[in-house]
């Protein structure tokens, strides 16, 4: 464990933020333990009144109302034909009073939908004032190190002010912890934060993509359908119509989804966002959205489509290299070094 | 079957309020004293969905219109989504219960329970 980030050898542009790309040539993550990143892309939406839990419950794919108060559920914001306009976390902080997770590229589509969509209800939002400092804590040893009960789905930070907050999400363990503070409270987030590792985007994002966690504005867009990076989890068949119910639903219980997120790896040298999977006619079968040097290979995250999948046709690169479809489980406590 | 257009522009058919003052006395509510809410909420397929209930609250921005012994609340940004809309009742062997006809709807999901503006 370390006390606090060297100077970063280089910075990253995520989702429209610079963060550190690495602080050290040999960062490893390891699940196992703790680690923590910038991430000022990390926006908050407080949600209150009397209609608040109905009114999210009836727009988000998440069953909100059968959340427990106290309790975090991972949701997503879709448009009427299903497709993505935002990912989100949710926490019940109180009966009428939620907090919601997004980023920065998709917080305003999300105000704009609320803005719409409120008509009779009984509800408000304010969304939490610029600048912040934000962190992202992983790592299953996360809520320990920052002294957090293991029970509770968010909370106040101690000496963060007064609309410093943490809550639970699941980004590569299901101990995550998202922490926004003012932007004057960073070194005190900073101190909550000494037995903790910190890490480069560069590691994080390898780790990431090991795990197979999608991102939105990386790996998925408004194109995409809800289920197509993974978000199945994110849906709750049962608790009846919202926004975009009627597609998602067919999907599930009819359709066949033509899109799917894959964990694929090569030898070599990465590839850049976009380049195209292809099946041994030449054809496009799929396209790549994440790639990071791992060794002497690389992993990935590229969508296949529906055809490549069933009849498991060999896939690979535009300049021949050999695609592995991983069909392991990710690593959930193994190391994942740099 | 006759109807009548009131103020805002709505239209409750004589099937739809003799339906409300029914399910109203299935309830045991005094229509002194009850209202029947009418209005639009985010949700649904389509992004907006019809909302019926009867209550003895009433807002002060609340419109306020009668029709068969039947009082109806509109709040005045429902208003905005169903203007022009008729409340009807139907019943028979496909299903019985009050239909929404709404001129400002672009679309329905498939269920009808939802539209778009």
């Amino acid at each position: 464990m370390t006390a606090g980030p060297s100077t970063p050898s280089a910075t990253a542009q995520v989702l429209g933020s610079t963060v550190p790309l690495r602080f050290a040539p040999t960062e490893t993550f390891d699940p196992g333990g703790a680690a923590w990143i910038e991430a000022p892309w990390e926006r908050a939406i407080t949600v209150t009144g009397k209609d608040a839990a109905r009114f999210l419950h009836n727009l988000l794919t998440q069953d909100v109302l059968g959340m427990a108060v106290g309790s975090t559920r991972p949701a997503v914001l879709a448009d009427r034909k299903g497709h993505l306009v935002a990912e989100l976390w949710i926490w019940r902080e109180e009966e009428s009073r939620l907090r919601l997770r997004t980023a920065a590229p998709t917080i305003d589509a999300v105000l704009d939908v609320f803005a719409r969509h409120r008509v009779m209800e009984r509800v408000e939002w304010s969304v939490r004032p610029d600048p912040s400092f934000a962190v992202l804590v992983c790592g299953r040893e996360a809520g320990f190190a920052l002294g957090i009960d293991p029970g509770l789905g968010g909370g106040a930070l101690a000496d963060c002010g007064p609309d410093g907050l943490w809550f639970r999400v699941r980004e590569l363990t299901p101990e995550d912890v998202v922490i926004v503070a003012d932007a004057d409270r960073a070194d005190t987030v900073r101190a909550h934060l000494h037995a903790v590792v910190p890490i480069g985007w560069e590691t994080f994002d390898r780790a990431r993509i090991e795990a197979g966690r999608a991102w939105m504005g990386i790996d998925a867009d408004g194109d995409r359908l809800v289920p197509e990076p993974g978000w199945d989890d994110r849906i709750s068949y049962t608790k009846g119509c919202y926004l975009g119910q009627e597609t998602l639903a067919r999907l599930h219980y009819q359709g066949r989804l033509n899109w799917s997120l894959e964990r694929i790896s090569w030898m070599g040298e990465t590839v850049d966002p976009g380049t195209d999977l292809r099946d041994p006619g030449g054809d496009r079968v799929g396209w790549v959205t994440s790639a990071r040097a791992s060794g002497d290979r690389v992993v990935a995250l590229g969508y296949l489509h529906r055809r490549a999948r069933e009849e498991s046709l060999p896939v690979s690169l535009p300049d021949g290299r050999v695609v592995s479809r991983r069909t392991d489980s990710p690593p959930p406590a193994d190391s994942l070094d740099s | 079957m006759t109807d009548s257009t009131l103020a805002a522009g709505i239209t409750i058919t004589d099937a739809a309020a003799a339906a409300a003052r029914e399910a109203m006395g299935a309830e045991s509510l005094s229509p002194d004293t009850t209202y029947l809410r009418i209005g639009v909420r985010a949700g649904g397929c389509s992004g907006y969905s019809y909302d019926l209930s009867f209550t003895e609250e009433r807002e002060d921005e609340d419109r306020v219109i009668e029709h068969g012994g039947v009082r109806l609340l509109l709040d005045p940004r429902s208003e905005v989504f169903l203007k022009g809309t008729t409340l009807d009742y139907t019943s028979g062997l496909n299903g019985k219960g009050f239909v929404f006809q709404n001129p400002n709807a672009s679309g329905t999901c498939g269920c009808g329970e939802s539209f778009s503006v």
